[in-house]
């Protein structure tokens, strides 16, 4: 058998098939309702693309406006690591996403966990948290189970007023008597933070919404004032919050 | 610009190339309702796009279409698998079967592994040249050398049983 017989042996195979007599019309029939969906998948990828894209920029708005109010963003490794070794030490399950930040004070770690606030203060936009302090490589306790933020402006600060609605930022100060004071502040991105003593020395940093601290050297922890500036040089006093001075 | 919502001249495609098309198609496959689904899917496919190819060789598209997507449907786990539960061959004895010249070239098709069925189908149904199956199967001329020879040798072998089976019908008729 050579490749002409092979392709006579195919031609008597298939001679006797013949196209269906509806089957244009079904092809055409199919082909309509294809592109239609395709068109419709291409219509729902671009709307899906447009709302990525808008939750996005909604995001990386909240990243730099009020990151200290809500973790909406992916927390930073080490905040992973402060919510494993929280939820080792409490026995309840802590997310990174409750940890609203965390910094070194001398020897002790400082971790700021989200909690919910009190309804009258929720329903004028103030939030809550608690906080939790290990000494060393020991279990961390809790030392304040409400501290306020967002909540209230010094009178008159008209910076403040602007600026509550999105976030102004979270302050505790960490008094040790003979072991340091310390002022742990979590404020929006791009922010700038001076802490200033009641003796009169001011110490600058760059802010951070996952928690910065400044150790201070005052005799009345009280009477710190913390200035947020913004990226436009305004700025506001982020008032420490009542039981904000944490000694125990 | 929204492309118009239908193509007379697709129809028209259809009612020309379609037998040609269903032919190649029931070749490759080696079953004759197989083919008429996978025929419709690969029209289908080709009607929102018609518009770019109606000024090509559509004809050549749809061919190559239907060869890669009997290839690559072998390729898949589970056709392989449900593919082995198929006897290949009539069972000796079928007379009915061997009876049958029709059924029993095909079932010899479908026997070739599926890109050896393409190339033997492209190279001597068709009439396509070895480089004009490389191309629509993306592979080497050698490769269409090797598989177009082997794939005749294997069909010989199967076959020798069917000697009675004319030849010659229908010879230089257009696929």
């Amino acid at each position: 058998m050579n490749h002409i017989d092979l392709r006579s042996l195919m031609e008597r195979a298939v001679e006797v098939h013949e196209m269906p007599g509806d089957f244009a019309a079904r092809v055409v029939r199919g082909g309509r309702a294809r592109r239609r969906r395709r068109q419709g998948a291409v219509v729902g990828l671009l709307l899906l693309v447009i709302a990525a894209g808008w939750l996005g920029v909604a995001k990386v708005d909240l990243d730099k406006r009020t990151p200290t109010t809500s973790h909406a963003t992916a927390p930073g490794p080490d905040l992973n690591e402060t919510a494993r070794r929280l939820s080792r030490d409490t026995g309840s399950v802590v997310t990174a996403q409750q940890v609203l930040a965390a910094g070194r004070a001398g020897d002790e770690d400082l971790v700021l966990v989200k909690r919910s606030a009190r309804p009258e203060e929720a329903a004028a936009g103030g939030k809550a948290a608690e906080l939790w302090v290990a000494t060393g490589s020991g279990m961390f306790s809790r030392r304040s189970d409400y501290i306020s933020y967002d909540l209230t402006c010094v009178a008159e600060d008209a910076v403040c007023r602007a600026e509550r609605p999105t976030g102004l930022g979270m302050l505790v100060v960490r008094h040790l008597p003979g072991r340091g004071t310390y002022v742990f502040v979590a404020v929006p991105a791009d922010r700038r933070v001076a802490v200033t003593t009641v003796e009169g020395r001011t110490s600058a940093v760059p802010g951070n919404p996952y928690g910065t601290v400044v150790e201070v050297d005052t005799a009345e922890p009280w009477r710190i004032r913390v200035r947020v500036e913004l990226p436009d040089t305004t700025a506001y006093e982020l008032p420490l919050p009542p039981g904000g001075v944490i000694t125990n | 610009m929204e492309p118009p919502l239908s193509f007379p001249d697709f129809e028209d495609f259809v009612h020309g190339s379609g037998r040609r098309l269903l032919r190649f198609a029931i070749l490759m496959c080696g079953d004759p309702s197989d083919a008429e689904d996978l025929l419709q899917t690969v029209l289908e496919q080709t009607y929102p796009r018609w518009s770019r190819l109606r000024n090509g060789d559509p004809e050549r598209y749809v061919r190559r279409a239907i060869a890669n997507r009997v290839i690559s449907r072998w390729r898949s786990p589970w056709v392989r698998r449900r593919v082995v539960e198929v006897p290949d061959k009539a069972a000796p004895g079928d007379e009915m079967a061997r009876a049958d010249d029709r059924a029993l070239l095909l079932r010899a098709l479908r026997s070739l592994p599926p890109r050896m069925r393409a190339v033997v189908v492209m190279r001597y149904w068709v009439g396509w040249s070895e480089k004009e199956t490389a191309a629509a199967l993306g592979c080497s001329v050698g490769a269409v050398k090797s598989q177009s020879s082997r794939g005749l040798d294997r069909l010989r072998d199967l076959l020798s049983g069917a000697a009675s089976m004319p030849a010659g019908t229908n010879r230089g008729a257009t696929p």
